[in-house]
């Protein structure tokens, strides 16, 4: 009978669920910091161009206005977050670069036991095998 | 000063990555005058008792090679749609070895002097790459395995051997 550490393809499914979940929550930053980062702007523009913030206001046409100290702020806040997006979406990156090689070995891996017919060799328990077998 | 693990893993990678590269080649170089007439007799002698065995166990095959032959379409309840590789195996009972001179004669006046490796050496080469690959590998996955217990992290290769991964045995 043929066998595989089990320890070992046990390992590589953590890392792919760990890697995944990671990059979850990166896009999930991205996405929040995206939704204030448009807001901002948003608010910004229409501010500055004198835009009216509402389809009806067209008859009361704002006139552009400078922006107010609070806003200016605002204007520090919106550098910021594309600054933290860039970084979040480097991170992304870098993690997709992880993600991929060892997911493609994991599936690589799976089908080879399936293939093979290989038993698991449970032999070299790993920390979290001792845990599950407590 | 000695190369750190992570050096070591790279130029493992690298050496791989060639080897990898060069199995991959292998079978695209051409072969000499004496090894393509041994493929082709042993083409032909395949194909020979494929449409024999066909006939003779009324499977698809014949009746897809007439149609070809009559020009006839060929669908799926017919068998595979590769009507000339049929027309081949047709033309192999019918003629045998016959063929291989006059095919031969093309391919000599199309391949240079000298040309290619024979099967044999062929062989040999993807033997011994198919083993230096094997202890390459083997010392990688050693050097990562090591590098995991010391708690550091390194990305094992996507087409790394999944039998050395898993210590399969």
């Amino acid at each position: 009978m043929k066998t595989y550490a089990k320890h070992k393809l046990d390992a590589l499914r953590r890392r792919v669920n760990e890697l995944t979940a990671m990059s979850a929550g990166l896009s999930r930053s991205i996405m929040e910091r995206g939704d204030e980062r448009d807001r901002i702007a948003a608010h910004l523009s229409r501010v500055q161009e004198g835009t009216p913030s509402h389809i009806f206001d067209d008859k009361y046409r704002r006139q552009p206005r400078p922006l107010s100290k609070q806003e200016i702020g605002l204007q520090d806040k919106l550098k910021n977050l594309d600054k933290d997006i860039a970084a979040l979406r480097d991170s992304q990156q870098k993690i997709a670069a992880q993600l991929a090689p060892t997911r493609a070995l994991l599936t690589r891996c799976e089908e080879f036991v399936k293939t093979h017919r290989l038993e698991p060799d449970y032999g070299t328990l790993d920390s979290s095998d001792h845990q599950h077998v407590a | 000063m000695e190369p750190s693990t992570h050096q070591t893993i790279s130029t493992l990678r690298e050496k791989i990555a060639a080897l990898h590269a060069e199995r991959d080649a292998l079978p695209d170089q051409p072969l000499d005058i004496d090894s393509i007439r041994t493929q082709l007799a042993a083409n032909i002698a395949g194909n020979r008792s494929f449409f024999e065995q066909s006939f003779n166990t009324s499977q698809l095959f014949y009746p897809l090679a007439a149609g070809a032959i009559l020009k006839l379409p060929t669908g799926p309840i017919n068998g595979p749609e590769r009507p000339q590789e049929a027309l081949w195996s047709l033309a192999c009972w019918v003629h045998g070895e016959t063929l291989i001179d006059p095919l031969m004669t093309l391919v000599e006046q199309r391949l240079p002097k000298d040309a290619g490796i024979s099967l044999n050496e062929r062989n040999k080469r993807l033997k011994k790459i198919e083993s230096e690959l094997l202890r390459l590998e083997r010392e990688e996955e050693k050097l990562i395995c090591e590098l995991e217990a010391a708690g550091d992290e390194i990305i094992r290769r996507a087409d790394a051997d999944p039998a050395i991964v898993l210590e399969a045995a």
